[in-house]
């Protein structure tokens, strides 16, 4: 094998530099030569001398796909015969699989891959039950491959990333060794948003907050009139803001005004439930009346800083929640916080109102809406049991004793002292424990049933003796170096997470064995490692029965896990990723917003959830009779009866253009630069993503289109020469039309008959866009939508064009086959695995076209079940 | 047979076991200027303070609020620890005792409240002063006028009244006066009627 790795480059270029066979010659004389000869060249085409060389294989594969697909002879040239087509297409099939076998001669499909950053976390968090921990951002970022960090030729490693496991090994390890012998004490507090020392600023100052008792005003702490209230300090001291009134909050975040619930924050990693109970209401000069529906309040999880204060630290979003008109609301869930860890909040449906600026911070002369908080309640750490899981699956049931850390005979762990991070915070820490350590008068037997027990999980499959003998000698070189149990088993563990066996998808060649399934099955649709259950099944060499695996299937996309495949494959698939890539221009589009923008993305995954909770057909990509959507989507799509921020099913009329992804507005701002839209970038998205035929690049010396953000043109008419010449015509044609369907929404997916403009143009309507935004851009140039399809069917908006796009639900099937594959068994899908593909989507037509089919007809398959 | 020198044996023992616990419950009385009463409601805010300290069994504020005179247990003003200590040299002095529901007031009160030495004064030796202010309906805000005037070297008493709406000063004119007091609320962005303001230097 070694010997054909050195020669056969060497000697292919000679086996295959062939003249093109007496099959396909003929055929080409009789229906190419005309064109793609020596001289003219179509398409920069010449197949006169051309031969059979593997420098040529990707002239024979575009060949191929052309004659094919019956796009060549081009429309009005004779037509092949059937038999003859066959016969070509057969000869060049043959060249294309030689050419491609001989270039990998022995090289597994998939090659060896390490787990991406986010399979990583998933797995720590999985392994150790702890599914708050932070990791992925310690983690070098992933390359990809045509967007797929799953890639294989996308995960290299580097001594970089060896050095970040190490560290990340370290914090799981210190999160989940227990360290003393009782778990921290539960403490349950009420919070108010008073507790932040900004919200008082607002409610002492600035208006932008204030009190509220029984549904009015508070009499005690009376809304800012123009004046603000006389030193905040002192309100402090007379305990002004720790009342039991409600806080109602009318100021949306911004840069200077990032809030949090200053007075809890996580002493310690763990569980956590948090309560809270909302409303909302609209304030009319000093009275509080029913509001305009129900308005979403944003919280998130705040990693504070230092001692907490300041304003900027990071966050991310945990969900939106309902705060109904006038009748609290109470919103209760179990979240993980690390420690230094808060909540924040943010009334996100508010539009940005600035009372202090606005109204001379006199709440008396204003009118609009505001979210109310009658009370935060935090309770935790939660644990089920004591030491939790994360411990046990290192140290079993080993007692904890304690030790003397100044003891010279033993090296003993360094414990961290666990303290109350944020300033004013009403949970304290529990008194330092003492130092206790895990202790055993059996080391070396215990650290081998440790680890026999252990590697096995974190490793997904089963570990030889041979392997227990090598970690099992490691410990008792640390137990001989002066550590004690702990120390030498926590050296063990680190290396273990840090191992091949650990970092890598370990794959046999050919048919996977049950464990590399349970495995491949697990990473594709739970992106993480598989439960016991399926590592039984695996045991027991019983997860590869066609009985069983079914079954397993519809277990994984049943549970809740399955939501890491629903973002993470949307995120790459379609480029939610890239979300935030772009701000949109204030001044063209002051509607947008965090709020909208997180939004849109919940609409691609819950729209793509439930295509396979219904087992929807693939046509439901580019049309459909529903969308998944909330208020704020709704207004923004002009779409009536959709009350508050959670997302639901909506029955859309007939003929709607929105609701399938071609439509959605984070795919539509993802494909634009956050002031102008393209039909370029769009078409090569609806190309590549959707239809699964990616244009060709541009030739490298093309200059890029500068948009007219003054409106005197638009980017048709721009684009219009681009388009006639020759050398761009051909792709052109094909990646235009889509665009230009797509031409009628803007950069964040609003539909629009003409552009928006910020120099010449007429004055527009206020429209749906939040009375409290300022709106200054005009309206351009009429919007053209329509186009003409390379095979010359013609629409004349978006609606007709989803109706030809969605007429050809086989190709569109066909697209969601490879991606999927792509996705599932971390490869590009190459000419070989053209026919495994056929094959699977034919089975998938043959039982309705649905895309949950598709996955199970894909898990079964040999393309998945063989590295 | 009851025998009469029985019983008064028994007498003289019960008496002599419970003297020092008379002697330990003896309650003295302090007399104290009060900072901290800015406007009558602030009453009901001493009140749940002095709630919080259980050795204070009385208080009797003088009729413009500016005196209190506290009725205590000195011993069980301290800890329990110091108390061991304090039992071996009674009566504790009364600076210490002073001292400590100075202390005690202030830090339940967050130094709203303040006991400082009695000095009573009766208003004919000084200058009454009346400085207009806005109408302040936030009680904290109310304070905040008082707490920047009550502490002025000169000013012996103060109040603020919201009908009509006052500052009302009594001051030593030696040391202080109407316009020193209205630059203080000025800087401090009191808000203040237009002439008022007008006058301010």
């Amino acid at each position: 094998m070694a010997f054909l790795r050195i020669i056969l480059p060497v000697i292919f270029p000679l086996l295959i530099s062939l003249p093109v066979s007496a099959d396909i010659q003929p055929f080409f004389q009789k229906h190419c030569l005309e064109c793609h000869n020596a001289d003219s060249k179509e398409g920069g085409l010449d197949l006169s001398g051309l031969k059979m060389q593997d420098d040529q294989f990707r002239t024979f594969l575009k060949i191929h796909d052309r004659i094919e697909s019956g796009k060549m002879p081009p429309p009005g040239q004779e037509r092949p015969a059937k038999a003859e087509l066959q016969n070509v297409l057969t000869e060049l099939d043959a060249f294309l699989i030689r050419a491609e076998q001989l270039q990998y001669p022995d090289e597994a499909r998939t090659p060896t891959r390490r787990l991406t950053r986010v399979e990583y976390e998933n797995t720590v968090r999985d392994l150790f039950e702890m599914p708050g921990l932070q990791l992925r951002d310690r983690l070098p970022a992933d390359n990809s491959v045509n967007g797929y960090d799953k890639n294989s030729d996308a995960l290299s490693i580097s001594h970089v990333n060896l050095a970040r496991y190490l560290e990340a090994a370290d914090l799981a390890l210190d999160y989940a060794i227990a360290t003393q012998p009782e778990a921290p004490t539960f403490q349950q507090h009420k919070v108010s948003l008073a507790s932040q020392y900004y919200v008082r600023l607002l409610i002492q100052s600035n208006g932008g907050a204030v009190f509220l008792k029984d549904k009015k005003p508070d009499p005690d702490f009376i809304p800012v009139d123009g004046r603000q209230h006389i030193d905040q300090g002192l309100h402090e001291r007379f305990g002004m803001f720790e009342t039991e009134s409600a806080v109602g909050v009318f100021r949306h975040e911004d840069e200077s005004f990032l809030p949090w619930t200053q007075g809890f924050a996580a002493i310690y990693p763990g569980r956590y439930r948090i309560k809270t109970s909302l409303w909302s209401y609209t304030w009319d000069k000093g009275e509080v009346k029913p509001s305009r529906g129900v308005e979403a309040m944003r919280l998130s999880v705040k990693q504070l800083q230092g001692h907490g204060l300041g304003q900027d630290h990071p966050s991310y979003v945990i969900g939106y929640y309902d705060a109904p008109s006038i009748e609290s609301q109470e919103h209760e869930f179990v979240h993980w916080l690390n420690p230094g860890e808060s909540i924040g909040f943010n009334v996100a449906s508010l539009a940005p109102v600035h009372i202090y600026h606005q109204y001379k911070r006199n709440l008396y002369s204003f009118t609009g809406p505001g979210i109310a908080c009658d009370w935060f309640k935090i309770e935790g750490p939660i644990f089920e049991e004591w030491p939790p899981h994360a411990h046990r699956i290192l140290f079993a049931d080993l007692p904890l004793k304690p030790f003397d850390p100044k003891a010279k005979e033993l090296s003993y762990p360094r414990r961290t002292i666990h303290k109350q991070v944020m300033s004013g915070a009403k949970n304290h820490s529990d008194p330092f424990p003492g130092y206790w350590t895990v202790q055993t008068d059996q080391p070396l037997e215990d650290a081998r049933r440790l680890l026999s027990q252990f590697l096995p999980i974190a490793f997904r499959r089963p570990v030889s003796e041979e392997m227990l003998d090598s970690y099992a000698a490691q410990v008792q070189n640390r137990l001989a170096a002066g550590d004690c149990f702990e120390l030498a088993m926590r050296w063990v563990y680190r290396a273990a997470l840090c191992s091949p066996d650990f970092l890598y998808h370990v794959e046999p060649d050919g048919k996977l064995d049950d464990h590399a399934l349970a495995c491949r099955l697990s990473y594709f649709l739970w992106n993480s490692m598989p439960d016991q259950e399926l590592m039984q099944l695996a045991a027991e060499r019983k997860l590869s029965n066609p009985d069983v695996l079914p079954q397993q299937i519809e277990r994984l996309l049943q549970d809740p896990h399955s939501n890491r495949f629903v973002k993470d494959f949307c995120g790459q698939w379609l480029k939610l990723r890239e979300i935030a890539a772009t701000d949109p221009d204030k001044k063209l589009y002051p509607e947008f917003s965090t709020y909208l923008q997180d939004s849109m993305v919940l609409e691609t995954e819950a729209y793509f959830r439930e295509l396979i909770e219904q087992n929807l057909d693939a046509s439901y990509l580019v049309k459909s009779d529903f969308a998944m959507l909330n208020e704020k989507l709704a207004v923004h799509y002009g779409i009536e009866g959709v009350s508050g921020p959670q997302i639901r099913r909506v029955a859309l009329p007939p003929d709607h253009p929105r609701g399938p992804f071609l439509t959605q507005a984070a795919i539509l701002k993802i494909t634009a630069n956050g002031t102008t839209t393209s039909p370029v970038p769009r078409g090569a998205f609806v190309l590549d993503r959707l239809l699964g035929q990616p244009a060709d690049p541009p030739p490298p010396d093309v200059p890029a289109v500068e948009p007219d953000v003054r409106g005197a043109t638009t980017i048709r008419e721009q684009l219009a020469l681009h388009r006639d010449h020759v050398a761009c015509a051909a792709c052109h044609a094909k990646l235009d039309p889509p665009g230009f369907a797509l031409e009628s929404f803007d950069v964040i997916g609003g539909q629009r008959a003409r552009y928006r403009s910020i120099g010449e143009g007429d004055s527009a309507e206020r429209g749906s866009i939040d009375p409290f935004i300022h709106i200054s851009f005009k309206l351009g140039p009429q919007v053209d939508p329509a186009g003409t399809l390379p095979d010359g069917q013609q629409f004349q908006d978006i609606c007709e064009f989803q109706q030809l796009a969605a007429a050809d639900s086989h190709l569109l099937l066909t697209n969601m086959a490879r991606q999927f594959a792509v996705y599932s068994t971390g490869r590009e899908i190459r000419y070989r695995d053209r026919a495994a593909v056929r094959e699977i989507v034919a089975r998938v037509e043959s039982q309705g076209g649905g895309l949950r089919t598709l996955i199970h007809e894909l898990v079964q398959s040999e393309l998945f079940q063989t590295r | 047979m009851i025998h009469w020198w029985r019983i008064l044996f028994c007498g003289i023992t019960f008496t002599a076991l419970m003297l020092p616990a008379v002697v330990r419950a003896e309650e003295q009385s302090s007399t104290f200027q009060l900072y901290g009463i800015s406007h009558p409601e602030r009453e009901a805010d001493l009140k749940q303070i002095l709630q919080m300290i259980p050795a204070i069994s009385d208080y009797q504020l003088n009729q413009s609020g500016d005196h209190i005179t506290l009725t205590y247990e000195p011993l069980e003003l301290f800890a329990p620890q110091e108390q061991e200590q304090l039992q071996k040299n009674l009566p504790i002095p009364a600076e210490k005792t002073e001292q400590k529901l100075k202390e005690l007031i202030s830090q339940s009160s967050r130094n709203t409240f303040e006991l400082l030495p009695a000095a009573e004064f009766s208003e004919e030796q000084f200058t009454r002063i009346e400085i207009p202010i806005n109408p302040l309906d936030c009680k904290a805000c109310r304070f905040a006028v008082y707490s920047y005037i009550a502490k002025v070297p000169g000013v012996v008493r103060a109040k603020i009244s919201t009908e009509p709406s006052l500052l009302t000063a009594w001051i030593d004119g030696s040391q202080t006066s109407h316009e020193a007091l209205l630059k203080i609320l000025t800087d401090k962005n009191v808000p203040l009627p237009e002439d008022e303001s007008a006058a301010a230097p």
